[in-house]
C-alpha cells in the first residue's frame, strides 16, 4: 500500500486546477480546436461530426507535454529546498505514496481544463452540425487522460530524480523537444544506415520518387510510435476511426483524400494490404507504449527518491 | 517506564565527513528529553534518521517499537514534529492546514479547537504564509499535536517565539507530559531546556557526550552547587564546621554571607541540619545550582 496519498492528491488538485497557468493554456488547444476543424468532403466521410474533437487532437498532443513539463518539474526537485515538501514526508505516508499523491493530483487538475476544451468542442458540434457521436467521444477523451497521466507520471519522476525544478525540465524540454521536432528526421537516418536504402516511387498523378530505408515496415512503424505524442496520435486516431496510422489526423485526412498523396502518413492496413497488422501495431499498443515508458521513468526516479536522504 | 526511542551505535557519514558516531540514544516513555548540541553537532540529522527521512550509515534505530528504515510510516504515524524552521504550506489558511494534516493522518480533528489549543483561533482563516514567524510556529505545533501521538520531537520549537509564546510552548509540552506524551526536542535557549526536561542529552561532533538527569549530569561533570547563607551571630563557628564536612568543597567569606561550594542540591539541607544542630542560627540561605548551559559548557 502506498499509503494515506489521497489527501495530498486532493490538495494537489486544488492547487492544480486553481493555478492560471493551466487555463491560459487551454486557450491555444480551444482556439486551434474551434478554429481548425476540417471542413473537407473527406473529413464529413471518415469522421462525420468526430471533426469537432478531432480538432483538439493536435492542441492536446503538443500542449500536454509542456503542462507536464512545467508542473511536472517543480513537484519534488523544485520543492526539496522547501519546508512544505519536507512537512509532508514527516507525516504518515511512505515515499511513494507523496510521489503518486502528486501525480494523481497533478494530472486530474489538468484534466479538467483540457476536459473543459473537449465539452466545448462537443457543443460546437452540436451548434454546428449534430452532436458528435458519445462513445468515440469518451475514447478520445479518455486516450487524452492517459496521456495526461502517464505524462505527468514520467515527469514527476524525473523530477523526484533531481534535487532542483531546473534539471528535470530542462532535461524534459531539451530531450522531449527534440524528439518532438526532429525525431521523424532522425529515425529513417537511423533507420537508412541499419537496414540500407530503396528507392520507392509514389503513386501520384506526378511522378515523384524518393529514397527511403530498407526496414521492415514493422520496425520503424513499431519505432514510430515510440515517440509519446506519436503514440497519442495512433491511440486517439482509433478512438475515431481512423485508420491505424501514428500521424495527426488532419494529414490522415488529407492522405485519405483521392489522388492526394501525404508524405510520411502510413496507414497500416494498406501498407500490410492482404496480411493482418501485427498485433504489436495494434493501436492500444500505442497506450501500453505510454504506460510502459512513464512507468520506467517513474520508477527510475522514485528508485533514487527513495535511497537518498531528504536534507540533500 | 518502558524505553520508546533508541538508538544503537547509530553513524551517519556524509562523504568523508561523519556526522553521527556511534550514537547510543535511550529515551524513556513519558519524559521530556532535551536534546543539546552546537550547531553541526549531528541534532537534526538524529532526528531525520529518527524520522526515517535520512538513510542511516551504520547502526540500529526504534520508536514505539518500529524500526524507522523497515516501517517509517508506522514511525511518523506515532510521531508529531514541529521541524526546524517550520514553512506553510503556500495558499492554505490555518484552519485548512489542520484539516490537511488531519487527513493525513487519518484523524477527525476540529481546527478551531486545535487552533485555540495554540492561541490561533481568530487567525484561522489567514493565509499561513502571512502569519508572524511566532504565529507559524504556532500553527506548526498544533499540526504536530493532531491525533496526540505518543511522541512529540520539537525542533528549536523556541525560535521566533515572544515570552507568550515561549510561555504557550512549555504549557503544551507540560500538559502533554502530564498525558504520558513523550517529547524530544532541541534547542539552543538552554533556559527553557532546564525548565522542561526530565532528562538532558548533549550531543557533539555527532557523538553523545553526556545523557541523564540533571543532578545526575551535575554529579557527571562534577559542577558544584552554591549555597549562600547569612549567620546571626557565630559566623566563625559557621565558616569552621561547613569547612569540616565532607561534602562541602570549598567556604568562602564574604562580609556578612557565606558561601558554600558542595557537590549537589540535595546536600544542601545536610548544611542546615548541621548548622541547626550546632545551634547556629540562619537568617538566610540561597541555593545556587547548576544550569543546564553550564552543563552544557562542561560536555561541549
Amino acid at each position: 500500500m502506498p499509503g494515506n496519498w489521497q489527501p495530498i492528491a486532493r490538495r494537489e488538485f486544488r492547487t492544480t486546477v486553481k493555478s492560471r497557468f493551466v487555463w491560459i493554456l487551454l486557450i491555444p488547444i480551444v482556439l486551434d480546436g474551434l478554429l481548425n476543424v476540417i471542413t473537407s468532403q473527406t473529413a464529413i466521410q471518415h469522421l462525420g461530426n468526430l471533426r469537432y474533437i478531432a480538432s483538439f487532437q493536435r492542441g492536446i498532443g503538443i500542449i500536454t507535454p509542456i503542462a507536464c513539463i512545467i508542473l511536472g518539474a517543480k513537484t519534488v526537485g523544485g520543492a526539496r529546498g522547501e519546508g512544505y515538501l519536507k512537512y509532508t514526508a514527516i507525516q504518515p505516508v511512505s515515499r511513494i505514496g507523496l510521489l503518486l499523491g502528486k501525480v494523481v493530483g497533478r494530472a486530474s487538475g489538468l484534466i479538467v481544463p483540457l476536459s473543459a476544451g473537449v465539452f466545448l468542442g462537443y457543443l460546437h458540434g452540436v451548434v454546428g452540425a449534430n452532436a458528435p457521436p458519445l462513445l468515440p467521444t469518451v475514447g478520445f477523451w479518455l486516450a487524452s487522460v492517459l496521456y495526461v497521466g502517464t505524462l505527468m507520471l514520467a515527469m514527476v519522476g524525473l523530477s523526484a530524480t533531481f534535487k532542483n525544478a531546473l534539471a528535470p525540465s530542462g532535461l524534459a524540454f531539451i530531450l522531449g523537444g527534440g524528439m518532438f521536432l526532429f525525431y521523424d528526421n532522425l529515425l529513417p537516418i537511423l533507420l537508412k544506415s541499419i537496414y540500407g536504402v530503396e528507392e520507392v516511387s509514389s503513386g501520384t498523378s506526378f511522378a515523384v520518387s524518393s529514397v527511403h530505408s530498407s526496414a521492415p515496415l514493422t520496425v520503424s512503424a513499431f519505432l514510430t510510435r515510440l515517440l509519446p505524442t506519436n503514440a497519442y496520435y495512433t491511440l486517439t486516431n482509433w478512438t475515431l476511426g481512423l485508420p491505424n496510422t501514428d500521424s495527426l489526423s488532419i494529414f490522415v485526412i488529407y492522405q485519405l483524400t483521392p489522388q492526394v498523396t501525404a508524405l510520411d502518413v502510413v496507414l497500416l492496413e494498406n501498407a500490410f494490404e492482404s496480411q493482418p497488422v501485427p498485433v504489436y501495431l495494434h493501436p492500444l499498443m500505442s497506450g501500453a507504449v505510454l504506460v510502459f515508458f512513464s512507468t520506467f521513468v517513474f520508477v527510475l526516479g522514485y528508485y533514487t527518491f527513495n535511497n537518498t536522504d531528504f536534507n540533500q | 517506564m518502558t524505553e520508546i526511542i533508541s538508538t544503537t551505535n547509530l553513524v551517519k557519514n556524509y562523504g568523508d565527513i561523519r556526522a553521527v558516531d556511534g550514537l547510543n540514544l535511550s529515551i524513556e516513555s513519558g519524559t521530556v528529553f532535551g536534546f543539546l548540541g552546537p550547531n553541526g553537532s549531528g541534532k537534526s540529522t538524529t532526528i531525520g534518521m529518527l524520522l526515517g527521512l535520512i538513510h542511516p550509515t551504520d547502526g540500529t534505530m526504534c520508536l514505539a517499537g518500529h524500526d524507522p528504515q523497515v516501517e517509517p510510516v508506522s514511525v511518523r504515524s506515532k510521531v508529531g514534529v514541529l521541524p526546524e524552521n517550520f514553512t506553510p504550506y503556500p495558499s492554505l489558511t490555518g484552519r485548512e492546514h489542520i484539516k490537511y494534516i488531519s487527513r493525513l493522518r487519518g484523524e477527525e480533528i476540529d481546527p478551531e479547537a486545535a487552533l485555540s489549543e495554540v492561541g490561533l483561533e481568530r487567525a484561522q482563516d489567514r493565509t499561513a504564509t502571512a502569519y508572524s514567524k511566532g504565529m507559524t510556529q504556532r500553527l506548526g505545533l498544533a499540526m504536530a499535536l493532531i491525533g496526540r501521538p505518543p511522541i512529540l520531537i520539537l525542533d528549536e520549537p523556541f525560535t521566533g517565539l515572544d515570552p507568550d509564546g515561549a510561555q504557550l510552548v512549555r504549557d503544551v509540552v507540560m500538559r502533554e507530559r502530564s498525558r504520558g506524551t513523550t517529547t524530544l526536542f532541541s534547542s539552543h535557549i538552554l533556559g527553557q531546556v532546564e525548565t522542561l526536561c526530565d532528562e538532558i542529552g548533549i550531543i557533539s561532533q555527532g557523538t553523545l557526550v553526556a545523557e541523564g538527569s540533571m543532578a545526575g549530569l551535575q554529579k557527571k561533570g562534577e559542577l558544584l552547587t552554591h549555597t549562600t547563607f547569612k549567620i546571626q551571630d557565630q559566623t566563625d563557628d559557621a565558616i569552621d564546621l561547613l569547612d569540616s564536612l565532607e561534602i562541602v568543597e570549598n567556604v568562602s567569606n564574604t562580609g556578612s554571607t557565606i558561601v558554600v561550594d558542595h557537590d549537589s542540591e540535595s546536600s544542601h539541607l545536610d548544611l542546615v541540619r548541621q548548622l541547626q544542630k550546632n545551634e547556629i542560627k540562619i537568617t538566610d540561605a540561597t541555593i545556587q545550582t547548576p544550569t543546564v548551559e553550564d552543563i552544557y559548557r562542561e560536555f561541549t
